[in-house]
């Protein structure tokens, strides 16, 4: 794949990437920079792209990684600055209420219902890519995400909207 | 036929069943009233959760533009300049005015060349096309 193929299928997926980078780290700029650096490290391992896997899945396995290093870098930036205060910024638009209702209760959930769920909602991968970014059967997507589903609807009815 | 597992309610919802087996689920749930309610109740809750994880995307402002041409720009401004001190302290090769008149050129060079490299790559790899989606509601 070369450059101007990469930026094409990389322009409709950026919406989507930064809903899934928000529903990891809780805050849009942080969600932009975790795109933005996603989007820099894909270009710069076009060469190792394998063209038999989905573009999707590789793309958001990208975002999904650099979302961590940022959730990393800001766990040591403040075990450094100490009684620090938080610097993310709230999401100012009321619009987002279903949004941010939805991304705390997935945030409650185990590790592995969290990941699958956001791979299904905000990166919208199918079972085949989900199975792929996640190294797990497709019979096991399926299992997994009934169970998250079921898991996240009794958060959410426990949550008063 | 098999009965109809949970799960497989999910992988319906999500068009997500081989042809046969979605067959088989679909008529099951045309005749158990308990399966089709278990099945609405999960469509109702993944239609509010998709509109929810639509409203939460956004189109960010993303820049591919490449790093090459400051790149090159640093290494045609080093090579330039370091070409020009050594014939400016090499006796007999440049005078003063000379080295003046070439720096210029260098600089204008440099210049003129970061410039085409701007108006050439700006629309092509820049990915943000709006922003407007940034505050869509449900």
């Amino acid at each position: 794949m070369d450059r101007d193929s990469y930026a094409a299928e990389l322009r409709p997926l950026l919406a989507p990437a930064a809903g899934y980078a928000r529903s990891i780290l809780h805050d849009l700029h942080s969600a932009e920079d975790a795109v933005q650096q996603a989007a820099l490290r894909g270009l710069e391992r076009l060469a190792t792209y394998d063209d038999s896997r989905s573009f999707r899945a590789w793309w958001f396995t990208l975002v999904h990684r650099c979302c961590i290093d940022l959730l990393r870098a800001d766990r040591r930036n403040s075990q450094v600055i100490q009684n620090g205060t938080d610097d993310t910024t709230p999401d100012p638009v009321p619009e987002f209420h279903d949004a941010e209702r939805l991304i705390a209760a997935i945030g409650q959930l185990s590790q592995d219902h969290q990941d699958i769920l956001r791979l299904k909602y905000f990166a919208e991968l199918s079972y085949r890519e989900i199975a792929d970014s996640l190294a797990i059967p497709q019979g096991t997507v399926m299992s997994r995400l009934h169970l998250a589903r079921n898991a996240l609807a009794a958060i959410l009815q426990e949550v008063p909207s | 036929m098999k009965p109809v597992q949970p799960s497989e309610l999910s992988a319906l919802l999500d068009g997500e069943l081989e042809v046969s087996r979605r067959q088989e689920v679909e008529a099951a749930l045309a005749s158990d009233a308990t399966l089709q309610a278990q099945f609405l109740a999960l469509k109702s809750a993944d239609r509010q959760w998709r509109a929810a994880a639509h409203a939460a995307s956004f189109q960010p402002q993303i820049d591919l533009k490449p790093r090459d041409s400051s790149r090159h720009s640093a290494v045609l401004i080093t090579l330039g300049l370091l070409a020009l001190i050594i014939l400016r302290f090499a006796p007999k090769f440049i005078d003063a005015m000379t080295f003046g008149i070439a720096l210029h050129v260098v600089a204008l060079v440099v210049l003129l060349y970061q410039l085409v490299v701007m108006l050439l790559e700006q629309p092509k790899y820049s990915l943000t096309e709006q922003r407007e989606n940034y505050n869509r509601p449900l």
